[in-house]
């Protein structure tokens, strides 16, 4: 099976003496759910911008699906994030000047790949907007036209899954997204999150620094065994 | 009165006498012997590019106007001999006559604007003249020395100092009074500006000295 | 395009302080159109107010005020000419047909003129249109007078009404001469031109008001009746100015001299249309100096957008942040924003015309009783709409400022936000 996510000899630093990442190999697979463990300042938010090819690395290789990022140009790089990743960060993943049917189908007005993809799935983008939403225990319809701002946490924070899901993009990057939720919501929303990603046969690169989490999931790796920066050896 | 005298004077030998000097090269009206001039067409019909002074009659010299008059230096400026040469002398300018052949033809001709009609953006109809000023401070041109330009569009005159180049069909207008009077008016078809390098002319006809603007 | 969507949501979500640089870029815009279509109705207002005279000739004074007092009913005259000297004029053999007017008095606000019926055969306006009557005819007996289309809707005369016109002020202080009341025998068509706002009587009945006053003191006992002042001798002996129309146009300029010329009497013959030229070349400057006044405002408004957009930024740093995570390319950033400010600019251009067309409906009765220049609601002239979409352009332009920085932060922040 082909890799999802591959980095090699990974070597990044904001400046050349304080190099802050230092990756020798770090593999995640096809369907592969992962939970990384990360404390705050350890480089994880580095890493998911190295890894969505918004920064570009000092030195090494990162490879999405085969694809080495190095091989394209900052515009290819953008494009290929649209069409193939998907992002949850800890909270305001929404555009608060849009309801929650707009968010949700965003991604799928940047990338042609993916509108085709729902399209092909559900009819047309609404209709896999809503499906998703239903996936994530949100059916009321009225709801669709909610203006984001008057969602809960745990509301909004779905939301931002089915928007990162839409057109099925065959990663999700998750940076914390259940730190702002209260415990109850915690449990749910990772549920709910593993069963659509299995649905959809997505890898889940799951960030956080809470270990309780640990436990939903099969592969968890900790970033400060990986990192091999002088700080850590 | 004798500096005014004098002014006139010199009006009419830029008018009478060199056309006068240069009568053995200037040939047939049709043919020109000035380098420069292009044929230039519109609408198929030839356009002649003209002098001011192809518009006077040969004829229409100082000594034909004055006839037996004295010359004016002898005359006393508050003489009442010279008031009346003058008015015999305007009145002589005021109702030059026109020369026949001009009427019908398709002409192009530098000039300055005097405006008559417009609607306050664009001219209609304006007097076209040989040089600056005829309207404002200094003496008139003789009657077959000014065209009564119609141009329908309109064109936009910016300010009085800028010479134009008019090129339109020429016509002879005759009021038919008890003064049996000519005049030459003319249908515009294009008007454009009249280039830099001729503006000194211009301004040293001003100042009185030599040259009309087409040379 | 998606793009487009996301400016316009976000600019009706940000919409109080959009409505603000509307108004901003709005009220610019209408300063810059007004000054302009100002500049060109009252060139057009004046040009169309006199139409086929060749000359003009009044008392001299200068060519500019001559115009002015005689056809706009601006300023005064310095003196008048002789009646003689008229005479000879327009017995002159080149000269068609004459006009004399007379100034000098006014019914309430409004100018009266003395003339003789040669002026509504003469006079014309526009491209050579004549005076035409709305109502009844011109004035032929010795007390009747003809009405424009303004005095007689402002004041509420009909044929038939009686107007007492008076030398200098009005009614009140002249309560005597209500004997020599004048009546409404005509009210001419609306013009549009000064001739709008002017009572018409014959050079005879403006004679005959001044009787009195030509006598000095009233000698206490003997008024002059309205009748007996008709029997007496009214001939004017002088007149403010007299229009002309020559036989041969190009004789107009001889003419024009030997007015100027004529010893007798200092007289100056003006070309109307020269005269009007002249005057346009004084107010050029000051016309000038205004459109770059309102120039600057524009600029200002532009800059006032410039920073609203810029302060918003960096609140929006966010949602910046968001837009590259579900796939927005970085020029894509730049390019929103650069629409915002193009939609922007292109709303308040909208709603600067608006504000246009509001202020000329307000303001154009006032002008055209104050000032007689009557500024119609016309479309805009292709000159004005190249300089709205040169504002337009500028406003664009200005956008590509914040845009860069947007395209900047996007590229440093990448998707993580420090919240």
């Amino acid at each position: 099976m082909q890799a999802a996510i591959e980095l090699d000899n990974l070597r990044f630093g904001w400046t050349a003496e304080t190099p802050l990442l230092s990756i020798e190999r770090f593999k995640v697979d096809r369907d592969e759910r992962l939970f990384l463990q990360g404390e705050s300042g350890s480089g994880k938010s580095t890493l998911l911008n190295l890894v969505g090819g918004v920064l570009e690395p000092n030195a090494g290789e990162i490879r999405l699906l085969d694809m080495g990022l190095h091989s394209l140009s900052k515009t290819r790089r953008d494009a290929f994030r649209a069409d193939h990743i998907g992002f949850i960060f800890q909270m305001f993943n929404l555009l608060p000047y849009l309801n929650v049917l707009d968010n949700v189908t965003l991604p799928c007005s940047f990338s042609r790949n993916r509108r085709d993809r729902a399209v092909l799935r559900d009819g047309s983008v609404e209709g896999a907007a809503q499906r998703l939403l239903g996936h994530l225990e949100l059916n009321d319809p009225a709801l669709l036209k909610r203006p984001v701002t008057e969602l809960s946490m745990g509301q909004q924070q779905r939301v931002a899954v089915a928007r990162a899901l839409i057109g099925a993009p065959e990663i999700l990057i998750a940076d914390e997204p259940t730190s702002a939720l209260d415990v109850s919501n915690r449990d749910r929303f990772i549920s709910l999150l593993l069963q659509e990603c299995e649905v959809l046969e997505t890898t889940l690169l799951f960030v956080s620094h809470d270990p309780a989490l640990r436990s939903h999931f099969d592969r968890v790796e900790n970033l400060h065994h990986l990192n091999q920066t002088e700080a850590n050896v | 009165m004798k500096v005014l005298i004098r002014t006139l004077f010199l009006w009419l030998a830029v008018f009478c006498f060199i056309p006068v000097v240069q009568a053995e090269e200037t040939q047939a009206t049709d043919q020109k012997s000035e380098p420069k001039t292009e044929q230039e067409a519109f609408n198929g019909e030839v356009v002649n590019e003209l002098d001011w002074e192809e518009l006077m009659p040969k004829n229409f010299t100082l000594e034909s106007i004055l006839g037996d008059l004295d010359s004016p230096d002898t005359l006393d400026d508050l003489d009442p001999a010279a008031t009346q040469y003058m008015d015999q002398l305007m009145a002589a300018l005021a109702s030059a006559p026109v020369v026949p052949e001009m009427g019908g033809k398709m002409v192009k001709i530098p000039g300055f604007v005097v405006p008559v009609q417009g609607d306050g953006i664009n001219v209609t109809e304006f007097f076209l003249v040989p040089y600056f000023g005829a309207c404002i401070h200094v003496p008139p041109p003789p009657s077959n020395q000014i065209i009564y330009v119609r141009f329908e569009p309109g064109t936009k005159v910016e300010n009085l100092y800028d010479a134009i180049w008019v090129t339109g069909k020429l016509a002879i207008e005759t009021t038919a009074h008890e003064l049996a009077s000519s005049g030459y008016s003319l249908e515009a078809f294009v008007i454009e500006p009249y280039e830099m390098e001729y503006e000194d002319e211009a301004a040293e006809t001003e100042a009185g000295a030599e040259g009309t603007p087409a040379q | 395009m998606i793009l487009l969507r996301l400016t316009a949501r976000s600019l009706w979500h940000r919409r109080t302080t959009a409505l603000l640089t509307l108004l901003t870029i709005g009220v610019s815009v209408m300063l810059l159109l007004g000054v302009e279509k100002v500049r060109t109705e009252t060139r057009t207002s004046f040009a169309n107010t006199l139409s086929g005279t060749d000359l003009i000739v009044g008392a001299r004074s200068g060519q500019i005020q001559l115009l002015l007092y005689s056809i706009f009913r601006m300023g005064d005259a310095t003196s008048n000419i002789s009646w003689q000297s008229y005479q000879l004029v327009a017995k002159h053999r080149q000269v068609a047909w004459t006009v004399p007017i007379s100034l000098g008095d006014s019914h309430k606000g409004y100018r009266v003129l003395g003339t003789n019926q040669d002026y509504f055969k003469h006079y014309k306006y526009g491209n050579r249109i004549p005076l035409s009557f709305e109502q009844g005819r011109q004035f032929d007996a010795l007390y009747d007078v003809v009405l424009g289309a303004d005095v007689a809707e402002k004041l509420g005369y009909k044929l038939g009404s009686k107007v007492v016109v008076a030398h200098g002020i009005g009614n009140a202080s002249f309560s005597k001469h209500e004997d020599k009341p004048f009546t409404v025998v005509g009210i001419l068509e609306r013009t549009g031109t000064p001739v709008d706002q002017t009572l018409h009587l014959s050079l005879e009945a403006l004679e005959a008001i001044h009787i009195d006053w030509k006598a000095g003191v009233r000698i206490p006992g003997t008024n002059v009746s309205a009748e007996e002042a008709a029997k007496m001798q009214l001939q004017p002996k002088q007149i403010t100015a007299f229009l002309v129309g020559v036989k041969s146009k190009v004789a107009t300029f001889h003419l024009q001299r030997s007015i100027n010329n004529y010893r007798k009497e200092p007289m100056l013959a003006i070309l109307p249309g020269v005269a009007l030229q002249q005057l346009w070349d004084m107010v050029g400057i000051a016309e000038k100096a205004l459109m770059l006044v309102s120039a600057l405002v524009v600029v200002a408004g532009l800059v006032g957008m410039l920073t609203v957009i810029l302060t918003s930024l960096n609140e929006r740093r966010r949602e910046l942040a968001i837009l590259r995570s579900v796939g927005a390319r970085a020029w894509q950033i730049l390019l929103l924003l650069t629409l915002e400010s193009a939609l922007l600019t292109l709303l308040g251009v909208g709603f600067g015309i608006l504000l246009l067309y509001l202020g000329i409906l307000l303001a154009q009765p006032v002008l055209a009783s104050q000032i007689g220049v009557f500024i119609p609601l016309s479309a805009l002239t292709f000159y004005q709409w190249q300089l709205l979409g040169v504002v337009v352009v500028c406003g664009t332009l200005t956008g590509l400022i914040p845009g860069y920085r947007a395209y900047r932060y996007s590229v440093a922040d990448g998707m993580t936000i420090r919240v």
